[in-house]
């Protein structure tokens, strides 16, 4: 017996989360057959999502997380990052060594703890996904593919979700790669953060483009370090995320360093967003690590306003772009 | 092997690997035909260069396969596939004398005593009668409680670190004396070579492995013996490092093949309805002051890449007179062999508590078998279980770095390292060792001092758990520490490792020197010195600019 044998039988999806993820996931997934079981820690967006979901089919919203997942064959994180520690916390109470987690996170905890890392911790489930890449969810409402990279280690989570994408327009592209995924996009807020900052400043796009460049650059450092492949960050989960359009997650970080530029007053935005944080936690791995990081340490000394954000990115625009993915701070 | 599970376990093996290269033939894998001819290639050409005057039945055989393979119809072939996987498998399981396993086993007799006598041919015994009671010399610590009920609780593979041969016989009297019967494990066909030693260790559970085998259907019989041993409740000992250590450091890279027939094997005890079912990964560290074959094993390892000889067959092992010195001369220092059984694991890298249930990493009990489960039933995987046996890997290794008994030759051995490698910075790591730098010496006090530096990041480490340390490096002062290790260095080896004349400290032997600082190898302890690591990250090679 082996585990190439299919049944027809649909999957069974824990849902977690009510956002605008959720909701692209959710309809997916009821295009797709599944069956999909909704939880969100504020019930009565759980219960309008489920609602606007009717046409595609029935969600069954639960009024916890071990309600959720207990019987789920597939459990999708669609929580900001800050909250994935908590939710895994509860997943980890019901949690089978046969379930798969699917998540979408682009930051990091304090630590640098990555997305996989996060649910490795908190439950005994090994076999995790991250999607990456471009997701760009309003392709999907035009019609058009719905790009992204699936990093797994285990080819029965590419298999599982290559099953419950079957008829939507979703177009995956498989990795093993999954630190090289969530480093990706966690540091693309990062350089989207500095390419805001640097439009606020009334820097040109030739200067974003440089940013953006090393935002890259220091992000393969990092991966590297962490045991990605530096081919990762040239693929679809690096250059082809940074090509096309800033997707929703960074567009937000964009604005911010667009305002904070400004001079406007963001405390709440600091805190919701991964990209502040990821800054902050990257400088730290970089100083533990030896890793040579000075973009993020540019936006972190601007968030944190101890560098006004003009004279900070133009000496990070001076650097040489040291293109070595392994290129290390002088010890 | 117990001889009433023998003819059926070796049935079993040889329709089992038959049937799976068969079936993959058909699902579009290498034909038997094609099969059978790489075997013919790879056993000829083994048997041409063989010099063994017994091998003419075996030639025989590989050449009526030969032959057989343009004229012959696939039923034909598939007879000679399976007389070629039975053969490789009574090979492997060998002859078996239940008479001496029982005498053995429950006589009670030390086995070490038994071992020493094979090893020690009657005229050196007699010639000195006392021969040291190795009692007092192997520390059993760690979780042998666990290691006890888990062998209760299903089957265990036992997977130790390897610097030397000492380290199986080592291993056999430690289990003897924890009151477990012996495991199985595989041995190199050339240490059955001494008939003595080769008599017991058949008996005390050893089975054959003969590296120069290249035929893949070789490997897959290995394994898949190794398996069905583990099904049928046989404990196993296996060094997933693959052979001894040559650098000396401890194994970063483990060879996963054999280490991952743990989930074939629970799987295949599944899907048969086991009674019990469960496989535990016991990981375990041995840890001696001296090495017996240190000078041979650096030796090999500083060859040029590609010359290393994977199979040695002349070191000091196979020298009786070298082996009693080591043992006489070792516990003549009062030395201590350090045995330490780490935390169990399952086959997918999870700690299992004392009663066998595996644990997540909150420390609630989880069901391993849902690992395995695909639509509701346990099923085999390979990318899944080669995945999951990576990661059992690493925690092997991480136990290997935690629970590695650090002693003072270690120590000592490192810093002089250190040392002589900061006075003769620019020189390389190679020419160093070969044909010594610019400065040969060092202060004795500067040894003190860089002794005593290793000595606090040490115990830092083990203060949180990541490090054990021996006599002297747990609670001596750093002189107390270069003085045993000192002390050890003068004897048994040759040339000495570290030799002290006056107040400055020579390296008579280098590459010894290397071999035992290397053990020390990958502890980060020479953060902020400005040393690059001896060895590259997985301990196989020199390091990179070292």
């Amino acid at each position: 017996m082996t585990a190439t044998s299919t049944t027809t039988k649909p999957m069974t999806v824990a849902v977690l989360g009510a956002g605008k993820v959720a909701q692209a996931v959710t309809s997916l997934l009821l295009r797709a057959g599944a069956q999909v079981q909704l939880w969100a820690r504020d019930s009565d967006k759980a219960k309008g999502l489920s609602k606007h979901m009717a046409a595609l089919g029935p969600v069954r919203v639960c009024g916890s997380v071990a309600e959720a997942c207990g019987d789920a064959d597939v459990i999708a994180f669609a929580v900001p990052a800050p909250a994935m520690a908590s939710v895994a916390r509860a997943v980890g109470a019901v949690a089978r060594g046969d379930q798969i987690v699917l998540h979408v996170a682009r930051g990091v905890e304090p630590g640098f703890v990555l997305g996989h890392q996060i649910v490795r911790r908190e439950t005994c489930i090994k076999k995790i996904g991250v999607l990456g890449g471009p997701l760009y969810l309003d392709d999907a409402h035009a019609g058009r593919p719905l790009v992204a990279v699936l990093g797994a280690r285990f080819d029965e989570v590419q298999r599982a979700v290559q099953r419950l994408t079957q008829g939507t327009p979703v177009r995956l592209h498989p990795t093993s790669d999954v630190v090289g995924v969530e480093v990706a996009g966690a540091i693309s807020n990062v350089a989207q953060l500095a390419a805001g900052l640097a439009h606020g400043v009334g820097l040109g796009e030739t200067d974003q483009g440089i940013l953006l460049t090393r935002g890259l650059l220091e992000a393969t450092r990092i991966g590297v370090a962490l045991g990605a492949q530096a081919a990762t960050f040239t693929g679809l989960a690096g250059v082809g995320d940074m090509i096309p359009r800033p997707v929703t997650s960074t567009k937000k970080h964009r604005a911010l360093g667009e305002r904070v530029a400004a001079g406007e007053r963001v405390e709440s935005e600091l805190s919701a967003l991964e990209g502040p944080l990821t800054a902050r936690e990257a400088v730290l791995l970089g100083q533990r690590a030896g890793l040579e990081l000075p973009l993020c340490r540019a936006v972190d000394d601007v968030l944190q306003g101890k560098q006004p954000a003009l004279s900070a990115l133009e000496a990070v625009l001076r650097l040489d772009l040291d293109l070595s993915p392994t290129a290390r701070a002088a010890s | 092997m117990k001889a009433q599970d023998r003819e059926r376990v070796l049935t079993e093996l040889q329709s089992r690997v038959t049937a799976e290269i068969v079936a993959g033939a058909h699902s579009g894998g290498m034909s038997v035909e094609d099969v059978l001819a790489d075997s013919a290639f790879f056993e000829l050409k083994r048997l041409k260069e063989s010099r063994d005057k017994s091998k003419g039945e075996e030639l025989a055989f590989w050449l009526e396969v030969k032959s057989a393979l343009h004229n012959k119809g696939e039923s034909a072939l598939k007879q000679l596939l399976s007389r070629a996987v039975r053969r490789y498998a009574d090979e492997i399981c060998g002859r078996f004398d239940e008479r001496v396993y029982d005498a053995v086993t429950r006589a009670g007799e030390p086995v070490m005593g038994m071992l020493m006598n094979a090893v020690s041919p009657r005229r050196i015994l007699q010639s000195f009668p006392a021969l040291p009671s190795l009692d007092d010399t192997i520390v059993l610590q760690g979780e042998v409680p666990q290691l006890k009920r888990l062998h209760e609780r299903g089957t265990v593979v036992l997977v130790p670190t390897h610097v030397s041969h000492m380290d199986s016989i080592a291993v056999g009297y430690a289990l003897w004396k924890l009151g477990l019967p012996p495991f199985l494990y595989g041995a190199g066909l050339n240490l059955f070579s001494n008939p003595m030693l080769g008599f017991f260790m058949r008996n005390l559970g050893a089975y054959t492995v003969d590296r120069r085998k290249q035929d893949p259907v070789y490997k897959r019989v290995l394994k898949e013996y190794a398996t069905l041993t583990l099904e049928n409740g046989y404990d196993n000992i296996f060094f997933p490092g693959g052979t001894r250590s040559r650098s000396g450091a401890l194994e970063k890279k483990l060879k996963l093949g054999l280490l991952g027939t743990g989930v074939s094997a629970f799987v295949n005890n599944l899907q048969n309805h086991k009674q019990r079912p469960n496989i535990y990964i016991v990981p375990a560290t041995l840890s001696f002051s001296l090495v017996l074959e240190a000078e041979t094993l650096i030796d090999d390892f500083l060859k040029e890449v590609g010359k290393s000889r994977y199979i040695i067959t002349d070191d000091e092992f196979s020298r009786p007179r070298r082996v009693y010195e080591f043992l006489t001369q070792l516990l003549s220092l009062d030395s201590k062999i350090h045995f330490t059984v780490g935390r169990a694991l399952d086959p997918f890298g999870n700690d299992v508590d004392d009663a066998g249930n595996s644990l997540d990493p909150a420390g609630r009990t989880i069901d391993p078998q849902r690992y395995v489960f695909h639509d509701g039933a346990p099923v085999h995987d390979a990318q899944r279980d080669a995945e999951m046996t990576r990661e059992v890997g690493e925690r092997v290794t991480e136990a290997y770095a935690r629970d590695f008994v650090i002693q003072s030759t270690h120590v000592t051995a490192r810093a002089v390292m250190n040392l002589l490698r900061k006075e003769n910075a620019g020189v390389d790591l190679m020419r160093l060792l070969r044909a010594g730098g610019r400065h040969d010496d060092v202060p004795l006090r500067d040894v003190y001092a860089e002794t005593a530096r290793l000595l606090t990041e040490l115990r830092g480490m083990a203060d949180r758990g990541a490090a054990r340390l021996g006599p002297y490096v747990g609670g001596g002062s750093a002189d107390d520490v270069v003085t045993d290790g000192i002390k050890h260095f003068s004897i048994y080896h040759t040339k000495r490792a570290v030799e002290r004349k006056g107040d400055r400290v020579f390296s008579p032997d280098r590459t010894l020197l290397f071999y035992y600082a290397n053990r020390l190898e990958g502890f980060r302890l020479e953060r902020g010195l400005g040393l690059k690591p001896l060895l590259s990250a997985d301990h196989r090679a020199l390091g990179r600019g070292a």
